[in-house]
């Protein structure tokens, strides 16, 4: 496989190997485009993905120190992967594309008090050629005539609930992943554990697609187990290498004739604020003074009802199951944008210790033994950017690589509030519509796998951090390619989102080094 | 056997310190780090290990009093005392509570009296942190799965497309076929 130089200075650097920096490599190495990837996590052999959620949990997960404040979980504030493909191992896959009117956040909503709401810098016209793209490349139902899933038992019962509440827009969802062999991956066997890595890939992670075919490529190194400390730039302030701490513990520097930064919100905030200097002293791309603002996530609630029958929840396809009719605009609810119903299985031990943490004793013993007979499904939606939701470094705590500890403050706001308990009293509707004896909805406790904003694209330098092709405007051969580029959020899953961005992205890359410009 | 099984488990478990920060936060423990950080002198302690058996039980009666699992609870919450000075603050101090009461100690009153001053401890850390660890353990127990009707693993079993994914059989017919 193919190595590069250190002292080479013709590669791009990728940090990151997940939807963003996985998808990036593989575009441009690709496209004869010399790409170093250095990737923080392991590589995982096919034989560690096993069925084992508490194991695979040790395995995909971030798990080095951060720290939360604000109603953000203080331990453990944000839910992140650190393994070779990133997140893409542990999510569950869901591709739906964000609606016309998310990318247009504020001249729909209007301005609302406290937040840094925008319209995004390109619209939906512009992105659907890559909408396509990527769901082609990623093989999601319903998209370019690959057939849906077939509902599980878990789907049926949202459905015929969702139904009964007079909802329509009710499907086995988009997903990336194959209801019939393609690309060389197999069929679903709806096995009920992709969020902790799909054993038999055919869920798509950059793992075993983008990266792997990047190294059949003359053009791609990955460096797994490598951690971006520093990013390093010329006097003239262009952007020149990265300082990494290798698999061997040494820190060495890689030169760059550009860098991509996709190491999701947290991480590649804590890089461009972590590579000030004296002449870029709060940070690199940080003018604007937006580096690390407007944190936003997804609030999750996970619903569970105990249904009259038998369900098995755990039988299948985590999210292959959707109800699209609360994800519109209408502020007659009671808050502005919209949100989403998606299945979702919960083992056991999910069940007992967060979706039931207020209950003990004989009652919980007593819930838990009415196990097959829970449904499940997570309800999120729209997040508002709110400046004060914010990524910061801590001024003193630094971790085991010697880099300042994360601190990531999160605070809902009055519209994400009210949407939540809107969405939670519909979610609880839709079992009780088939006669559950009970139904419990947790509280938002999941820390957010959705991250986004931080980095966001705008026209404005003066207010965004990135211009629409996710190239800062400070320094021009230095970008961001994940979902810290999100102005606003929609109420959709993001990959799918991201790995689009990523590739218009890699288009215009593309497009400046054939013109000489990078 | 099984035994040593779970003694392996469980030993592994404690070296992920991990699942523990996100116990305690979830719990909302304001801040483990700074707990840690600041000069708590109280050396760690083994807390009552018995007391902790039994509260494991009452957490979560699913399995036998006597089972392993519970013990498991209870010896998993003392090695993570003894490396943390801020659980063994935070079990000590649950375990005074628990003994509080002017009746004296919480293991030998009647299961009523137990029940009523755990309830007055729901909420605290010290709750959070035991059902957190608790539900992990006990729920990990695969034969209490097979009660519970979680089948795990599945792959050496060809997943469930042919096993039952979708074999609901009780749902109301949509209209179109009713």
């Amino acid at each position: 496989m193919k190595t590069f130089q250190h002292s080479d200075d013709s590669v791009v650097v990728i940090i990151g190997s997940g939807a963003g920096g996985g998808t990036l490599a593989n575009e441009l190495s690709r496209r004869g485009i010399n790409v170093v990837c250095l990737e923080a996590g392991k590589r995982l052999a096919p034989a560690e993905v096993v069925n084992d959620e508490a194991v695979m949990f040790d395995r995909l997960t971030w798990l080095d120190k951060r720290i939360g404040s604000g109603n953000a979980v203080a331990q453990f504030p944000v839910w992140t992967c650190k393994t070779v493909g990133g997140t893409t191992m542990h999510w569950t896959a869901s591709c739906p594309r964000m609606q016309e009117h998310e990318f247009r956040a504020l001249s729909t909503y209007g301005e609302i008090e406290n937040t840094n709401l925008v319209d995004w810098p390109i619209d939906l016209k512009e992105l659907a050629p890559y909408y396509d793209r990527a769901e082609d490349k990623m093989g999601v139902t319903g998209t370019h005539g690959i057939e849906r899933l077939p509902g599980n038992n878990n789907y049926k019962v949202l459905e015929s609930g969702a139904r009964a509440l007079g909802y329509q827009a009710i499907d086995t969802n988009n997903v990336a992943i194959n209801s019939a062999t393609r690309d060389g991956r197999p069929p679903c066997l709806q096995l009920g554990f992709c969020t902790s890595g799909c054993v038999v890939h055919a869920k798509w992670s950059t793992l075993y697609t983008e990266i792997s075919t990047a190294e059949s490529t003359e053009h791609f190194e990955l460096r797994a187990e490598s951690m971006a400390q520093k990013i390093t730039h010329t006097p003239q302030g262009r952007v020149d290498g990265v300082v990494y701490r290798d698999s061997a513990g040494q820190l060495v520097t890689q030169k760059a004739r550009m860098v991509c930064v996709a190491g999701n919100a947290v991480e590649t905030t804590r890089l461009l604020l972590n590579s000030a200097s004296e002449r870029f002293p709060v940070g690199l791309a940080n003018s604007s003074g937006q580096v690390g603002r407007n944190y936003m996530r997804h609030f999750a609630i996970p619903v569970i009802g105990i249904m009259p029958g038998p369900v098995n929840m755990h039988r299948g396809t985590h999210q292959a199951g959707i109800v699209k009719d609360e994800r519109h605009h209408d502020p007659r609810r009671g808050f502005k944008g919209g949100f989403l119903f998606l299945t979702v299985p919960f083992a056991p031990e999910i069940v007992a210790k967060i979706v039931l943490q207020d209950l003990w004793g004989e009652r919980l013993a007593g819930i838990m033994k009415q196990y097959s007979n829970m449904a499940a499904m997570l309800v999120h939606g729209e997040d508002m950017p709110q400046e004060s939701n914010r990524i910061s470094l801590h001024p003193t705590q630094l971790d085991q690589n010697g880099l300042p500890v994360p601190v990531v403050h999160y605070e809902d706001h009055p519209n994400t509030a009210a949407m939540k308990a809107f969405a939670a009293e519909r979610g609880r509707a839709i079992y009780q519509a088939l006669g559950a004896k009970e139904v419990f909805a947790a509280p938002d406790v999941f820390p957010a796998t959705h991250n986004m904003g931080v980095a966001r694209m705008g026209n404005d330098p003066a207010k965004s951090v990135c211009n629409s092709w996710g190239q800062t405007h400070d320094i021009d051969n230095l970008f961001v390619s994940d979902g810290s580029l999100f102005p606003t959020v929609g109420c959709e899953n993001p990959t799918l989102t991201i790995v689009a961005l990523v590739l218009r992205q890699a288009d215009y890359i593309e497009r400046q080094i054939n013109k000489g410009l990078l | 056997m099984s035994n040593k099984i779970s003694r392996r488990h469980f030993s592994r478990s404690l070296t992920r310190a991990t699942l523990g920060y996100g116990a305690v936060s979830a719990l909302g423990l304001s801040s483990l780090y700074s707990l840690a950080d600041s000069a708590l002198s109280a050396a760690p302690k083994n807390p009552e290990t018995e007391t902790l058996v039994q509260y494991a039980y009452f957490m979560l009666p699913v399995l036998e009093p006597t089972h392993a699992r519970y013990r498991a609870v209870a010896d998993k919450i003392s090695a993570q005392a003894a490396q943390v000075p801020a659980i063994a603050s935070l079990v000590v101090g649950g375990i005074t509570a628990l003994n509080a009461s002017n009746k004296g100690s919480w293991l030998k009153l009647p299961a009523r009296e137990r029940a009523e001053i755990v309830r007055g401890l729901a909420g605290t850390p010290f709750f959070g942190f035991l059902h957190w660890t608790t539900s992990e353990i006990v729920m990990r127990d695969p034969q209490l799965w097979e009660t519970l009707g979680y089948q795990g693993s599945a792959i050496e079993h060809g997943g469930y497309l042919h096993r039952g994914f979708d074999d609901i059989d009780w749902l109301p017919k949509p209209p179109s076929e009713s």
